[in-house]
């Protein structure tokens, strides 16, 4: 509670230095207590922030889904546990997301450690941000990031969550599968495959020419004699089973959650109800 | 037993006779007149008698030149003299009948079944020289990949029936085989699948009797051919005579049955071990551990089967073909067509992985 205390002190101290026109982030009518982007770490000048508060403002509101971005130099600072746990902290905390979902994507990052964490929530926020989506969208602004153009990351941080809003919106969220009437995953042939296609043909084939080719060859030695068995015919003198020993193995039945994924694509969501995509940049 | 040149000739034209298969009789091929086996065997007996007396009254020998003898190069070639037409004929000196290339007549090479056993048994030919012919091209039916070649141009430059000389053995194998088995079933238990394997030690022994399994006992026919056309209908098998001899080729043995008897006992063993295999019932698996068969040896006949033997040639190689002259049964190796089979492997294998793709992509 006191890191608590501590992340609502310095964000408190935040939101005052942020710019806190109307421009920014409507507060009164989202309910959140801050801006759509938060720069604890000083990354931004002045301009850069009023025109990203003002990008992700109007895309927050067009889909009722709220775009934000924190940045700290030390999420450590505010929490003891990881950058995912630091995301749903500052959300529940400053009460962000829009509607009555709480609908939300959030870009936190930590300077010092280079972290970053994106996170969703509500059913709007998780159904565009899928998990293979949230990869996607990280692509967006690593690259930038990773040459300190920390601007340009966000603008397109931004502008490409409002494309995935726009393609949930549309019925066909950024993931892995296609929604609209196919279930299967999309993919092209790799290496092994490309082997199975032209390898299990190829033993079918050679099988059956190895059966046509057979019967061009008829001339065969006789290894048996079994039309020759006599009148008498077989006289079984011994015919004796003895059990010797028994063995017992045991396997784990796997069921479906335990095979790794079932079906592909989706978002998984915690019991929190928040969806996470972490790394480093 | 023939011990001169004999080719049985009609008693009412003098045609020469021979076996027919279809009658079972010996037949003129001039008159068409038929007789029975046992009746011209007791009229060449009558005659052979005649002429030993008329030989007994004969006295003096040819005095011969020290002129080149065949020596070593003689050894495997017979002379003899057609009884039809009087010419001198050279022949392998494992040949029993024959027939004249002068005159067609068939006839038993003399002395052949001389100072050798006599045949037991003989299965007399059932079909004919164009029964093979038709049953070579209807074994040409359905062969995918017979150069179409082959078949079009085909022509049989041999065909021949031959009494082919085979040993009977009779006998039995006493087989003793343990097996390690189990047993293998699973059941659910909470979360787990068990699987319980119960292993067994198996032994089967017993003895299986055999009789008359036959051993091509000429060396100049290949044994994969006279395997193959097996097995013969034993319940034709006649008492030997050389009234059925005429008109076709025959064989006397030149392998004898002490070097046949060696792949009776395999054939022997390897029936009477499956036999035992098989008595092995309701086990998941079953492997041999060890095996003791003892063979005994009973009695061996000796008898002559009847063989059609065609022969043609193509690209610069002869093919062979047997046809079992009693059952009809017809075997031997075709050439295979390349491009037929390059065809046939990419048919199957482009449609294949055009379904493979669709289901992989």
């Amino acid at each position: 509670m006191k890191k608590k205390l501590c992340v609502s002190l310095v964000l408190c101290l935040l939101l005052c230095l942020c710019v806190g026109t109307a421009a920014y982030a409507s507060d009164a009518e989202s309910g959140s207590q801050l801006n759509y982007v938060t720069d604890a770490a000083e990354l931004l000048d002045y301009g850069d922030r009023v025109e990203l508060e003002t990008a992700a403002a109007g895309i927050s509101e067009k889909y009722g889904c709220g775009v934000y971005v924190v940045i700290v130099y030390d999420y450590t600072d505010y929490t003891n546990g990881s950058i995912e746990d630091f995301s749903e902290e500052v959300y529940e905390y400053y009460n962000l997301g829009l509607g009555e979902e709480r609908n939300c994507v959030l870009l936190a990052m930590s300077m010092s450690g280079r972290d970053y964490d994106l996170m969703a929530h509500g059913s709007t926020g998780n159904a565009a941000f899928t998990d293979y989506g949230k990869q996607q969208l990280a692509n967006e602004f690593l690259d930038n990031f990773r040459n300190d153009d920390w601007a340009g990351g966000f603008r397109d941080y931004i502008e490409t969550a409002g494309e995935y809003l726009e393609a949930a919106a549309n019925g066909s969220p950024v993931d892995t599968i296609v929604y609209d009437d196919y279930t299967e995953p999309e993919r092209g042939l790799d290496g092994f495959d490309i082997f199975l296609m032209i390898f299990i043909p190829c033993v079918i084939s050679l099988i059956v020419c190895g059966v046509f080719a057979a019967q061009m060859k008829t001339a065969r030695r006789q290894t048996g004699a079994r039309n020759y068995i006599g009148q008498g015919g077989v006289d079984m003198r011994v015919s004796q089973d003895h059990f010797l020993y028994r063995t017992e193995t045991r396997q784990r039945i796997q069921d479906d959650n335990d095979k790794g994924g079932g079906r592909p694509g989706g978002t998984t969501v915690n019991s929190g109800g928040f969806s996470h995509s972490s790394g480093k940049f | 037993m023939a011990e001169k040149v004999s080719n049985y000739q009609c008693p009412a034209c003098t045609g020469p006779l021979h076996f027919d298969g279809a009658s079972g009789k010996l037949k003129c091929d001039y008159c068409g007149s038929e007789y029975d086996i046992a009746d011209i065997e007791a009229l060449y007996k009558e005659k052979d008698a005649a002429a030993a007396e008329a030989k007994a009254e004969a006295d003096g020998n040819w005095e011969y030149s020290d002129a080149g003898r065949w020596g070593d190069e003689g050894k495997g070639l017979k002379t003899y003299n057609c009884p039809s037409c009087g010419a001198e004929l050279i022949c392998d000196e494992t040949t029993a009948a024959t027939s004249c290339p002068y005159c067609g007549n068939p006839s038993i090479v003399p002395g052949q079944f001389t100072d050798m056993l006599k045949p037991d048994y003989v299965i007399p030919f059932k079909l004919d020289r164009n029964a093979a012919k038709a049953a070579l091209k209807k074994y040409y039916k359905g062969k995918k990949f017979l150069p179409k070649a082959f078949a079009d141009d085909n022509h049989i430059e041999e065909i021949k029936g031959v009494y082919v000389p085979f040993w009977l053995f009779d006998g039995s194998a006493d087989a003793d085989v343990q097996y390690h088995a189990t047993r293998v079933h699973s059941f659910t238990s909470g979360k787990d699948r068990v699987t319980v394997t119960e292993h067994y030690n198996v032994r089967r022994a017993g003895t299986v009797n055999f009789e008359m399994i036959p051993v091509d006992a000429s060396g100049k026919m290949p044994d994969e051919h006279m395997d193959a056309i097996e097995p013969f209908n034993y319940d034709e098998l006649k008492s030997f005579s050389t009234a059925y001899l005429p008109g076709f080729f025959a064989d006397k043995y030149d392998v004898n049955a002490v070097d046949c008897s060696q792949r009776a006992d395999e054939r022997a063993e390897n029936t009477a071990v499956s036999l035992m295999a098989e008595s092995v019932v309701g086990y998941s698996s079953c492997v041999p551990e060890s095996r003791r068969v003892s063979i005994h040896r009973g009695k061996v006949r000796y008898a002559l089967m009847p063989v059609w033997m065609l022969s043609t040639r193509w690209n610069g190689r002869n093919y062979l073909f047997a046809m079992n002259g009693q059952t009809g049964r017809l075997i031997g190796d075709l050439p295979i067509s390349r491009a037929k089979f390059l065809a046939w492997f990419a048919g199957i294998a482009a449609p294949l992985m055009a379904i493979m793709a669709f289901l992989l992509y």
